[in-house]
């Protein structure tokens, strides 16, 4: 842009002494969040160029692409993060983030370009952008669904991005217990940050299937205190890959027999499909659906103490699955155990959670082995999610717009927030 | 195509270069116009000074086999080079042959320890290369400079980047205060 060229001193005007503006945006692309936040105080032109919604989707694709500028994210009531790069040389350490409270356990609901989708209750939901330190809370949605007698089998969530409108979207999905063991009565609703408003949309005709802990509140959706309210929606939330969400879910098949199959919803169509599965030979296995480096993947743990991962090479083509690799190590996992795969670490090697337990595990692909992978600072039963450090906006400023419940820690961030502006 | 045909480039402060034709190819932008017919006489390069020049050139060299098999295949787009990991870490394929893996490796290997040299140098020669390679559209030497100033800039104080980029602070006391105080803990 012309305005740079004319900050040149009184120097003989060597074309070279001043990079243009499209070669400044590339070299800041690259850069981490938290060196973009200090330069954005370098001048206006900077300041307006990192807020600028194309930079930052330009910087958000490109750490994608690259695998960089990755968090993993811990949850045992609190939250931890460690850059995935370090996290074996760093700590993890806690995060301070708005639904914070030493009374409640805050669950993340998801996690998508940057943004986490955390909440201490339904009533209480938040999107929450950690690198920028930047909040939007959702509006309460009631469930519509007629409520009988027995409470919802379960409530899940799934926060994914809609490029055809640029929005972001969370999904609530709540399904009922039915005339049969595999009924799917249910209400679906999705939230679309641009609107900030929920609607509800047609039903999802397939039975999720969760097996572990399904939530279980009382009538007026309040969640109790002690209740293990983190399991359900662990396992439950979906599975963003390729602009859709992804869950695993059961239909009869016989009187006794049922088989399993993924279910994914479209941000951008809004309708539900099967994706189909690759041929198993043996099919006694428990089956994870997950995401590595944006594909979507199976992980099967067979009966027989053997883990393998599938990867979707091409999304929705059936002959595009790929055995990725197969573990069989009991030391390491043992059978049916609950194994998630997390991410890719820098070097090619996949990191997977093991049933909430620390440690993690990596496998490294060269030895073809897996071993497990200690975070120092972490907690001994968590829950992982990775999160990539972006710029994109939400509205609230973290510190300063806090809930009632909250008085307290309001006024503790309000001195320091004082502090600050002093020093 | 017999012998290798030579190409008279002219940089902005009126030197004169004779290059091989298949070398200058590495560059998008005299590709074009040497496609467009500029071939035969003298080709200007208006941004380009001849101190630069022959540091692109080395690199070109390096990167004209690397071409050569690019020019087969489409256009290659803002990814990055095959280098780093990010092709293996996408997806990996079912096994490669063992033989081509292994000559594959000991090859990137020998062009990383070159990039380590080549890029060995001071703040003004990288910002001249990067405004060189950015107008002849050599997307390789633009994504190596780009990466080497990121990495240099990366953990600058904003006085600091002022003084690299030659950048007058433009906020009033007050404008500044505001910006520094709302990421005071980037500077944590």
């Amino acid at each position: 842009m012309a305005e740079f060229t004319e900050k040149i001193t009184e120097e003989e005007a060597i074309p070279t002494k001043n990079l243009p503006e499209v070669l400044i945006a590339d070299i800041l692309s690259r850069l981490p969040v938290k060196s973009l936040l200090k330069f954005r105080c370098v001048c206006k032109t900077w300041c307006a160029l990192i807020a600028d919604p194309a930079f930052v989707k330009e910087h958000l694709n490109r750490s994608l692409a690259s695998n960089s500028n990755l968090s993993l994210i811990f949850r045992r009531c609190a939250l931890f993060s460690v850059d995935l790069d370090t996290c074996e040389q760093r700590a993890a350490v806690e995060l301070d983030h708005p639904l914070k409270s030493p009374h409640l356990a805050t669950e993340v609901l998801g996690s998508c370009n940057g943004l986490l989708c955390i909440s201490n209750s339904d009533e209480d939901i938040l999107l929450w952008n950690p690198s920028i330190r930047r909040h939007h809370k959702l509006p309460i949605t009631p469930i519509e669904f007629p409520v009988r007698f027995d409470s919802p089998r379960l409530i899940v969530y799934g926060l994914g991005y809609d490029p055809t409108t640029d929005d972001y979207k969370l999904v609530r999905v709540v399904q009922f217990y039915g005339d049969s063991e595999y009924s799917c009565d249910s209400e679906v609703k999705v939230y679309s940050l641009r609107t900030n408003s929920w609607r509800r949309i047609r039903d999802m005709p397939y039975h999720l299937s969760y097996e572990r802990g399904f939530g279980v509140l009382n009538n007026s959706w309040r969640k109790i205190r002690d209740m293990p309210y983190h399991l359900s929606y662990k396992r439950g939330y979906g599975v963003l890959a390729n602009y859709a969400l992804h869950w695993v879910a059961m239909r009869e098949t016989g009187r006794d027999t049922a088989s399993t199959f993924i279910v994914s919803f479209d941000l951008q169509d809004e309708y539900y499909r099967e994706i189909p599965l690759p041929d198993f030979v043996d099919d006694e296995f428990h089956m994870t659906v997950g995401v590595l480096g944006g594909q979507l993947c199976l992980l099967c743990n067979f009966f027989r103490v053997r883990v393998e991962v599938w990867v979707m090479k091409e999304y929705g083509v059936r002959d595009s699955w790929l055995k990725q690799f197969s573990i069989e190590q009991p030391d390491v996992i043992s059978s049916f155990m609950f194994v998630r795969p997390i991410c890719y670490s820098k070097n090619g090697d996949v990191i997977l959670d093991k049933d909430s337990e620390a440690p993690l595990l990596l496998y490294d692909s060269l030895r073809e082995r897996v071993r497990n992978l200690r975070i120092r600072g972490a907690p001994d039963r968590m829950e992982t999610e990775i999160c990539v450090g972006s710029l994109v906006p939400l509205n609230a400023k973290d510190g300063t717009e806090q809930p009632a419940m909250m008085k307290k820690h309001r006024k503790h961030k309000k001195r320091r927030f004082m502090e600050q502006r002093a020093g | 195509m017999a012998s290798p045909k030579v190409i008279v480039l002219r940089t902005c402060d009126g030197e004169t270069f004779e290059v091989d034709e298949s070398v200058v190819y590495v560059s998008e932008t005299i590709k074009n116009m040497i496609e467009d017919g500029c071939g035969d006489g003298v080709i200007p390069l208006p941004n380009v000074s001849s101190k630069i020049f022959p540091k692109v050139i080395e690199y070109c060299k390096k990167h004209v086999s690397d071409f050569e098999s690019l020019k087969k295949t489409s256009n290659g787009d803002e990814k990055e080079k095959d280098k780093d990991d990010d092709s293996s870490k996408k997806g990996k394929e079912a096994v490669p042959d063992v033989e081509e893996d292994a000559e594959e490796k000991a090859r990137v290997e020998e062009l990383k320890e070159w990039e380590t040299t080549y890029m060995d140098i001071d703040q003004q020669v990288l910002f001249d290369l990067l405004q060189a390679a950015n107008y002849l559209n050599i997307k390789g030497l633009l994504l190596m400079a780009a990466e080497k100033a990121a990495s240099m800039i990366r953990g600058k104080t904003p006085e600091q980047i002022r003084e690299t980029f030659n950048i007058k602070n433009d906020f009033t006391p007050e404008e500044y205060e505001e910006v520094r105080r709302e990421n005071a803990w980037a500077f944590e």
